[in-house]
């Protein structure tokens, strides 16, 4: 298992953002669903080593990130793109992501290529060059999903990965989606239940700090019969685990 | 590293700084001071001083590139990154102080470029050079360090306004007299005499105190950082731990250091200190009046002579008339020059005031026996001296020759004479008008 989480919890003072978390995800793409301040982000900052937990035990590619020695072997091998993507406006798109090839410590004989080639992976090739601040908002994602492939992670966490681009895009961004869960676990935080439909071979759902739906995208369709909030099958399988939860 | 440090430096806030900084160079003292004659001693310690335009302007931008993770909102990408935290930090500094060490360099190169057809004498100093570049590497340190620490957009304006008031306060400091003013990177750290060899010791304390700053900044970078190991944040305290011992012994040195006072030796504090004297052979021009001068101020012999032979043009073939006139140092043959020995520049000799000023001590030095001051004169030596000064055009300088109606009328009998009652007169009364024996009542 590529992700291993035992009654993980975090909070921030007296709240709680995730509560008693239990997750073991292998290989593939894996979504989690959930409304807005369900935990997702959170649960995503904690995989990523950004901060850690409260209480409870996580292990990531094998390793605990707890021991400094293991926290950046995993690194090394960790992609994650967060829901607000910050970056140097100045920077060119290459020159960004070749910067995080090198933090990722990808040796510098490697570094541009390994930056050209995610680069080119984002269908962002003929904008290489460009300033960051010039481009729109959806390029700017996949600026920032180039940086987190960069290292071809065995842990890909992304944070809201569709928000701005368009329709063709995200197709395309699901594609490889697919295309690096056959090697690495993906982890996809959305609101877009679609995407979790097409992309994801395994899926949860938080509410209020708390998994409350973990199964394959089958399953979810399967716990909508009989609901009738949503558009599409999954929708209202989301749907009626959402409402299960909060009653 | 180095690629990273590439990246860096591309992308530093320095660059679109540097028309500005150049501009503030341009417009700053030195840039005025670059006059035709000049010494290698006084623009070292000039190029240092340069610290005062580009110091608080790279501590400034250093705290900017400090602030810049959380002003672009970036740390969550970069701390799940394996690098380094302090090694990413300081690569980002590198790139700050990269630009500013470069741009003091190429004002180092610009003035010394100036000043090698410009000098006569010696060889550029690099004590005071190297002094003012660890200072401005110190700044980036401290700038960057303070940006971290409170992070804001406000921090870069205050930390480059607080560097300047702080070089600013030392200054002051040393001017009151206060020894550790003179640690400040713009205080004038070597002597700028050619008369004597140069003293780097205070440079050296300088450069020891600036290094040791800059390190134990570097020391608190690391201690501070929450998101290292701990054996690098023992590290950083270690390197704390020495960069303040380092300060500590710069400091030390800089109060045992013999240079005071714009270089000057401070005898009266450290008597068993002695400037040691340079060998040279002085440079001579003009006639009937020869003047001598260091050959640093070679350059200058020209405007000597124009300025100091009218003023002896009655006095030519008498006892009276020098046989020549030496700056410092001089033979014993020769009327010294007791104005000081360093101060004899082209830009003090050129304005009206200092030219009036070297003329009037000049014609009180001939009829005055040596080493007698100013104050000394006798009203004879008075009323002559102003005679010698009137007839070459000159008013004389009314702080040495107070304006006295008993002085003037001498003055006006001695220029009544015809020039050969003159040169009788000078011919037989010179050796007595030098001792002071005259009063006026013996003047014609």
């Amino acid at each position: 298992m590529n992700i291993e989480v035992q009654g993980l919890t975090r909070g921030f003072g007296r709240a709680t953002a995730v509560h008693d978390v239990e997750l073991s995800v292998d290989r593939g793409v894996f979504g989690l669903l959930g409304p807005n301040g369900a935990g997702k982000t959170t649960l995503l900052r904690v995989l990523a080593t950004v901060i850690p937990p409260s209480s409870g035990s996580v292990r990531l590619l094998g390793r605990d990130p707890a021991a400094h020695r293991e926290r950046r072997e995993i690194r090394r091998r960790l992609g994650y793109l967060p829901q607000q993507l910050g970056y140097y406006p100045n920077f060119t798109v290459f020159e960004f992501v070749e910067y995080f090839a090198l933090l990722k410590e990808i040796p510098p004989a490697r570094a541009s290529r390994a930056a050209a080639r995610a680069v080119e992976r984002v269908h962002l090739g003929d904008r290489a060059r460009a300033k960051l601040r010039t481009l729109s908002g959806g390029m700017l994602r996949r600026v920032g999903i180039a940086q987190a492939i960069v290292n071809d992670p065995g842990l890909l966490l992304l944070d809201e990965p569709t928000a701005g681009l368009d329709p063709e895009q995200r197709m395309e961004f699901r594609a490889l989606l697919r295309e690096i869960g056959e090697s690495a676990t993906v982890v996809v935080s959305t609101h877009l239940v679609e995407d979790v439909g097409i992309a994801c071979d395994r899926v949860a759902l938080m509410y209020d700090g708390r998994l409350v739906f973990h199964g394959s995208p089958g399953e979810l369709t399967d716990r909508g019969h009989g609901h009738t909030v949503g558009d599409a099958p999954l929708e209202r399988g989301y749907a009626a685990v959402l409402a299960q939860a909060r009653a | 590293m180095r690629r990273l440090l590439a990246i860096e430096v591309r992308h530093s806030a320095m660059l679109p700084m540097l028309p500005v900084l150049a501009g503030l160079l341009l417009l700053s003292p030195i840039a005025r001071h670059l006059t035709p004659v000049a010494l290698w001693t006084s623009r070292s310690n000039d190029v240092q001083s340069t610290v005062q335009a580009i110091g608080p302007f790279v501590a400034g931008t250093a705290a900017w590139m400090a602030y810049r993770e959380r002003r672009r909102a970036v740390s969550d990408l970069l701390v799940c990154t394996p690098y380094p935290p302090l090694a990413r930090r300081l690569a980002t500094w590198a790139a700050v102080a990269v630009w500013a060490a470069l741009c003091y360099l190429v004002n180092v190169g610009v003035v010394f470029a100036i000043t090698a057809g410009q000098a006569t004498w010696g060889r550029p100093v690099l004590w005071p050079v190297l002094s003012g570049l660890t200072s401005v590497v110190a700044c980036t340190m401290l700038g960057f360090v303070a940006g971290k620490a409170l992070p804001g957009r406000l921090t870069a304006p205050l930390v480059a306004i607080g560097t300047l008031v702080a070089m600013a306060a030392m200054m002051e400091w040393a001017l009151g007299g206060e020894w550790l003013g003179r640690l400040s990177p713009i205080y004038p750290s070597i002597g700028e005499s050619p008369f004597y060899r140069v003293d780097p010791s205070l440079s050296q304390a300088q450069v020891l105190c600036y290094l040791g700053v800059a390190a134990a900044a570097v020391g608190l970078l690391a201690l501070a950082g929450r998101r290292d190991t701990r054996a690098a944040r023992l590290r950083g305290g270690a390197l704390a731990a020495a960069g303040l011992v380092l300060a500590a012994a710069g400091t030390g040195l800089a109060l045992r250091s013999p240079v005071g006072d714009f270089g000057h030796f401070d005898r009266s504090a450290r008597p068993a200190s002695a400037p040691v004297p340079v060998a040279y052979t002085p440079v001579c021009a003009g006639s009937p009046l020869p003047i001598c001068v260091h050959p640093a101020f070679r350059r200058e012999l020209a405007a000597l002579e124009a300025a100091l032979s009218p003023v002896t043009a009655p006095l030519a073939g008498t006892p009276a008339m020098p046989s020549g006139v030496a700056q410092s140092r001089h033979d014993g043959s020769l009327l010294p020059f007791e104005f000081g020995d360093y101060q004899l520049r082209g830009d003090t000799i050129v304005p009206y005031q200092a030219l009036t000023i070297l003329r009037t001590r000049f014609a009180l030095a001939l009829v005055t026996a040596p080493g007698t001051g100013p104050a000394k004169a006798g009203a004879a030596q008075r009323a002559v001296a102003a005679f010698l000064l009137r007839q070459a055009g000159v008013t004389p300088e009314p702080g040495l020759l107070p304006p006295s109606t008993v002085d003037t009328s001498a003055a006006q009998r001695l220029a009544a004479l015809d020039a050969s009652g003159r040169h009788a007169w000078f011919a037989a009364h010179a050796t007595a008008l030098r001792a002071g024996t005259l009063t006026l009542a013996d003047l014609p």
